[in-house]
């Protein structure tokens, strides 16, 4: 008797466990669709930030015969051999939860062309200023053969932005999305180079 | 008397009474961790209580139309598994319709699920009600939370950024920034908390008065 | 030591209740006894670094290689109701003595925000495995640490008149306000 009860209390809990697993299925399938898509026009602009027109009809098959994409964890690296160019696309921990940036490079000068943060739920005020065009301004033409390092003592050398005052942890998680982004990148580099 | 279930004079009452007297942040003090973090723009709490109504409202109404097949012994488990399938999928939608809130409120929409208003419920009404009464339960509840995040939302980002949903109302507004970190949000949930204290005993109190018999 | 700075950071400087207002339910109702307090703090911490481990393991060895990471909220409620029901069984039948500590204050932990938060922050701020297990025990310390400092400060409650208006709960959460101003004062200390 005990052991039916049992038996059609698991039974339930299979076919309920089925249903959600099937639904949610469904649902995320929905969502990853719906991500592809934002994926497909992330690229688009970078693609016409590396300078070059977008053709709705060739897009598809043109980006990647001139764009190299690496993908490691949550970062993309998206790389256009033919002006040395590089389009690195991080996210990573900051205080309440991931910064996405945006980071145009220029690999041969070891500068970086120019800096977007794509989204950031810093506290408004203070980490959240990162957004702000001055701050990112700040990035335009910056030597990252060194690290780069976003601090309240500048010490002039070069490499180095001003920090948020006020927002201590989000600039130092934004430093350390840079700074491993970047290295990671060299690192890809590094490989190639080795024949 | 005609009588519709739902607009039956006890469920309505309960609706009424999960808003107000009953109110889940206030007067049971359920569920309110999101209530701090997310509040610090009212785009984000709105969105947010609501995403708890409708997580609320749809796992009462599946519950409760199928109480009568739950197997006892597994009762909350089923619970679990029923409000995590439906937060889940509240996390997706989100993902879709509206990305830079969902971003926002990060890891705070998978905690609904550990909501205790959602178990809550569930243990204390869906599952010994009918459908319709069950939803009402919940909606009731879950307005009361939205009513609570929205107040503070409205606090918090008017204070702070001296804007409402983004839309700058008070220009050159030197920003408390109090109410943005966790001690502001404290604070101002207490002074919220003693209005509605104050609110409450002046009902009972006029209740009480006009309760007296006349004296002659 | 970066596994020291993990601790120090999630027990102290970003103490779990007082900057992310994790665990405030019971935070509110069961500071009012300095041993209560205690006990639920341990039971806190010692189920947080039990659960956000396991669920790393799960993570990381199932639902990614499977691609079924939508998944993890109903996986991971379900590993930690497992863990918190298995540590139950045992405590009440090994460790009687400690059960009358905090064995009680187990079955209320399911359904405790702070368990199921650590894992998922753990996920999006991708600890390694030791960056897990620092994480996870620095902010169950820290959130012991705050309700126990939160049941202190409500015994010295006795000798003064708060506002009527506010209740229990409302003192609770105006003294965890002060609270969280004093922990700011921790911010510079790691840099």
């Amino acid at each position: 008797m005990i052991a039916k009860k049992s038996l059609s209390a698991l039974a339930f809990l299979v076919i309920l466990t089925s249903l959600c697993t099937v639904f949610l299925s469904f649902t995320n399938g929905l969502y990853q669709n719906v991500k592809a898509g934002r994926q497909r026009e992330l690229r688009m602009k970078i693609w016409m930030t590396f300078g070059n027109q977008v053709d709705g009809g060739t897009f598809d098959r043109e980006f990647p015969e001139s764009v190299s994409v690496k993908e490691d964890g949550k970062n993309s690296f998206y790389q256009y051999a033919a002006r040395d160019q590089a389009a690195l696309h991080l996210t990573g921990p900051g205080l309440w939860g991931d910064i996405e940036l945006l980071m145009f490079i220029d690999y041969r000068n070891k500068t970086i062309r120019e800096m977007f943060v794509l989204s950031q739920i810093e506290t408004p005020g203070l980490g959240a200023r990162i957004s702000e065009q001055a701050f990112l301004d700040q990035f335009r033409g910056l030597d990252y053969s060194g690290s780069v390092r976003i601090t309240k003592d500048r010490s002039g050398k070069s490499g180095e932005v001003d920090a948020v005052s006020g927002a201590t942890k989000t600039s130092g998680s934004l430093e350390a999305i840079i700074n491993k982004g970047l290295e990671t990148f060299s690192s890809f580099a590094a490989k190639e180079a080795k024949p | 008397m005609s009588g519709s279930g739902i607009r039956s004079s006890k469920a309505f009452a309960t609706f009424v009474e999960n808003i107000w007297s009953s109110n889940p942040i206030f007067v049971m003090v359920l569920g309110v961790c999101s209530s701090l973090a997310v509040t610090t723009m009212l785009a984000n709490a709105l969105v947010m209580g609501l995403s708890v109504t409708f997580v609320l409202c749809v796992s009462s109404l599946l519950i409760s139309l199928v109480r009568k097949l739950i197997p006892e012994q597994v009762r909350l488990i089923v619970f679990m598994l029923i409000i995590s399938t439906f937060v889940i999928t509240v996390d997706l939608i989100l993902r879709i319709l509206l990305p830079d809130v969902s971003k926002a409120l990060g890891p705070y929409i998978g905690l609904i699920i550990t909501n205790c208003n959602l178990m809550g419920r569930a243990e204390a009404y869906a599952i010994k009600n009918p459908p319709g009464r069950s939803v009402l339960d919940s909606l009731g509840t879950g307005l009361g939370y939205t009513l609570v995040l929205l107040i503070l939302g409205f606090m918090r980002e008017l204070l702070a950024s001296g804007s409402l949903f983004g839309v700058v109302l008070l220009r050159g507004w030197t920003s408390w920034n109090l109410a943005n970190i966790a001690p502001g949000a404290f604070f101002l949930l207490a002074s919220v908390i003693i209005v509605f204290n104050m609110l409450k005993r002046k009902k009972k109190t006029a209740v009480v008065t006009a309760d007296k018999p006349r004296q002659r | 030591m970066s596994l020291v700075l993990i601790v120090l950071a999630s027990a102290i400087t970003n103490n779990i209740a007082l900057t992310y207002f994790l665990g405030m339910c019971p935070f509110i109702a069961i500071s009012k006894s300095l041993r209560g307090a205690a006990g639920m703090g341990l039971a806190v911490t010692v189920v947080v670094v039990l659960t956000t481990v396991a669920n790393y393991l799960a993570y990381y060895l199932i639902l990614v290689p499977l691609r079924i990471e939508f998944l993890a909220f109903v996986v991971f409620i379900t590993i930690i109701a497992g863990i918190v029901q298995m540590l139950e069984i045992l405590v009440e039948r090994y460790l009687p003595s400690l059960y009358g500590i905090f064995g009680i204050f187990l079955p209320l932990i399911t359904v405790n925000c702070v368990i199921l938060a650590v894992s998922l922050f753990m996920i999006l701020r991708e600890y390694s495995f030791w960056g897990t297990v620092a994480y996870s025990f620095g902010s169950g310390f820290g959130w012991m640490i705050a309700i126990t400092a939160m049941a202190g400060l409500r015994k010295h409650l006795a000798f003064s008149a708060p506002v009527k208006n506010l209740g229990d709960a409302g003192i609770t959460i105006v003294l965890a306000g002060l609270m969280a101003l004093a922990f700011l004062g921790f911010q510079g200390m790691l840099a």
